[in-house]
Parts: C-alpha cells; sequence; structure tokens
C-alpha cells in the first residue's frame, strides 16, 4: 500500500492507456453523430459525480486536452470532442478494450477513417490475463 | 471498469451485546463490480467479460434485477450481473490487484477503508474494536466527507 509501490506501477508501466480504456469502458461515452451531421468528429464524454472532479482534472492535465462542465442537475462531464485528440485518445487505448463497448470504439474509427483519413487500425479485444494490465 | 463501477462495503455481522457474549460481532469486508447485463447501446452481453474478472476473483457471478437510478437511465429497471467478493480467505486477490494497479477516484479512499476493516477479520470482536470499525463504515462511500486526492501525484501518466 506505500506510495513507492503506487509510483511504481503508475509510472513505469506504461498503464495510462490501459486505465483509460477501463475508465471508457465504465464511465465513458463515445458519441457518435448521424445523418448530416455524420462530418462532425465522434466525441469521448465522461460523465461523473462532482466529488470527482479533481481525478478529472488530473485526466485533464495529463492528456492535456478537453474541458470540464457541471450540468444544472449537478451531474459532471469531462468531454474530449476535438477531433485530433479524439484520435489521439483512440491509439491510446486502441488494443485495449475488454467489454462490447468496443463496437462503439469500432464504429468512431470508421468515421475517422472516413472523414478524417485517420488511417486507425482496428484492433481486436484485449484478452490477456486480467492482472498483466490496469 | 473498477474505478467507475466497483463498490467497497464493511458489514457488522452478530450480535455486539456484552464483551462475554458467545455470538460477537464479526466483521465482513466485500468487494463488489456490478454491470448491466446487456450494453445500453448495441445490446449485447456483458456475460463474458463479468465472468472473466469474477472468475479471476475467484467468485460466482450473480443475476439480479436493479433499479435504475439518475437521469441518464430510461428503463425504470434492468437486469444486471454483479459478484461480492467477501470470503476472508479472498481478499488477497483484491489487495494484490490493486496495489499493482490503483484506483483513481475517490474510490480509492473507500479501497483504504476496505482495507482497513481487513485488519478486523477472523475474530471475535471487542466493544472497542466494533466502535472503531463503525467509524470507518460510518466515514466512507455515501458517507464520506473527507476527500484526501494526494494519491493523484502517483497517477497513471504514460
Amino acid at each position: 500500500m506505500g506510495i513507492i509501490t503506487r509510483k511504481h506501477h503508475t509510472e513505469a508501466t506504461n498503464q495510462l492507456g490501459y486505465y483509460l480504456a477501463g475508465l471508457i469502458e465504465g464511465d465513458g461515452s463515445i458519441i457518435l453523430r448521424k445523418g448530416d451531421r455524420e462530418k462532425i468528429s465522434p466525441k469521448f464524454v465522461f460523465t461523473f459525480h462532482s466529488n470527482e472532479i479533481p481525478m478529472y482534472h488530473k485526466l485533464q492535465q495529463v492528456l492535456k486536452s478537453g474541458v470540464i462542465y457541471k450540468e444544472k442537475s449537478g451531474i459532471c462531464r469531462y468531454s474530449i470532442t476535438n477531433s485530433d485528440e479524439v484520435i489521439r485518445v483512440i491509439n491510446m487505448v486502441n488494443g485495449k478494450f475488454r467489454t462490447p463497448k468496443i463496437q462503439a470504439l469500432y464504429k468512431a474509427m470508421d468515421n475517422l477513417n472516413t472523414w478524417r483519413n485517420a488511417n486507425l487500425l482496428k484492433l481486436p479485444l484485449d484478452t490477456s490475463s486480467l492482472d498483466s494490465n490496469a | 471498469m473498477l474505478d467507475t463501477d466497483g463498490n467497497f462495503s464493511i458489514k457488522l455481522t452478530g450480535s455486539y451485546g456484552s464483551d462475554d457474549s458467545e455470538v460477537r460481532g464479526r466483521v465482513r469486508c466485500v468487494f463488489s463490480l456490478a454491470q448491466s447485463k446487456l450494453n445500453r447501446v448495441t445490446e449485447e452481453s456483458n456475460g463474458p467479460f463479468m465472468t472473466d474478472i469474477s472468475n479471476f476473483f475467484q467468485v460466482n457471478l450473480n443475476a439480479k434485477v436493479v433499479k435504475s437510478t439518475g437521469p441518464d437511465f430510461k428503463k425504470p429497471f434492468y437486469e444486471a450481473l454483479v459478484f461480492y467478493a467477501q470470503s476472508d480467505s479472498k481478499h488477497y486477490i483484491t489487495t494484490s490487484y490493486l496495489t499493482k494497479f490503483p484506483l483513481m477516484t475517490s474510490k480509492y479512499l473507500n479501497y483504504l477503508d476496505f482495507f482497513k476493516g481487513l485488519s478486523y477479520l477472523g475474530k471475535r470482536l471487542t466493544d472497542k474494536e466494533i466502535r472503531e470499525v463503525r467509524i470507518i463504515k460510518n466515514s466512507m462511500n455515501n458517507q464520506r466527507t473527507e476527500f484526501n486526492w494526494d494519491h493523484l501525484n502517483y497517477f497513471y501518466n504514460k
């Protein structure tokens, strides 16, 4: 439980992409536009309680992108909308999903490949042992 | 995913009467994870990955009907898959996993409380210990008022 163990595991082991994949699969949404608005880039939106704002601020700092806002209902969202940033995040999590939400990721990749020549390759689900990554 | 949808709790069971009672209170620590049975958008089953995760934690996966909360949900009830890791002898799986891949949301603080609870396992508790456990219980999860974010200094960063 020591801070040193924590530091070792979070800094030295390339785990941000895995952590982010799990976060998207938990609290994240991948929003796609349809019809005339299909050309607008897909976006990532994380929905969370205001208690979690410090964690999402930290994530925003680390990713250097996105905006955090609070809705009237009190629900907070962290949204990454810029297409280049969305592509960067997809590259970080590609091949690290473990749930059916990968279908939404694939649709976002199809959209970005069609409209922005993103050239993203759809990697399969991560079926490695659960204790091999975050 | 554990950081968003996992849950940690401490339960007190048994009698908390006099210290001499045979059936002294005991503590039980519970780590659980619940997911809707079907993906809300694609309606694909979350069964396979929940089966993998429950196998990893060496617990059974159960189905239950859950009342929806929050404005995002359109149906009043939905089917969920859930597992509870609460066997004293299996907690090492949870703690070794979460030491290796630490949580970052405020759930980490609930995990620390759960971790404190582990030190009371496997014994009949004295009145003093029961009071200590109650203090931990009453300041975690929804009852939490103190948020320490020092752990974000060690956020995943690459």
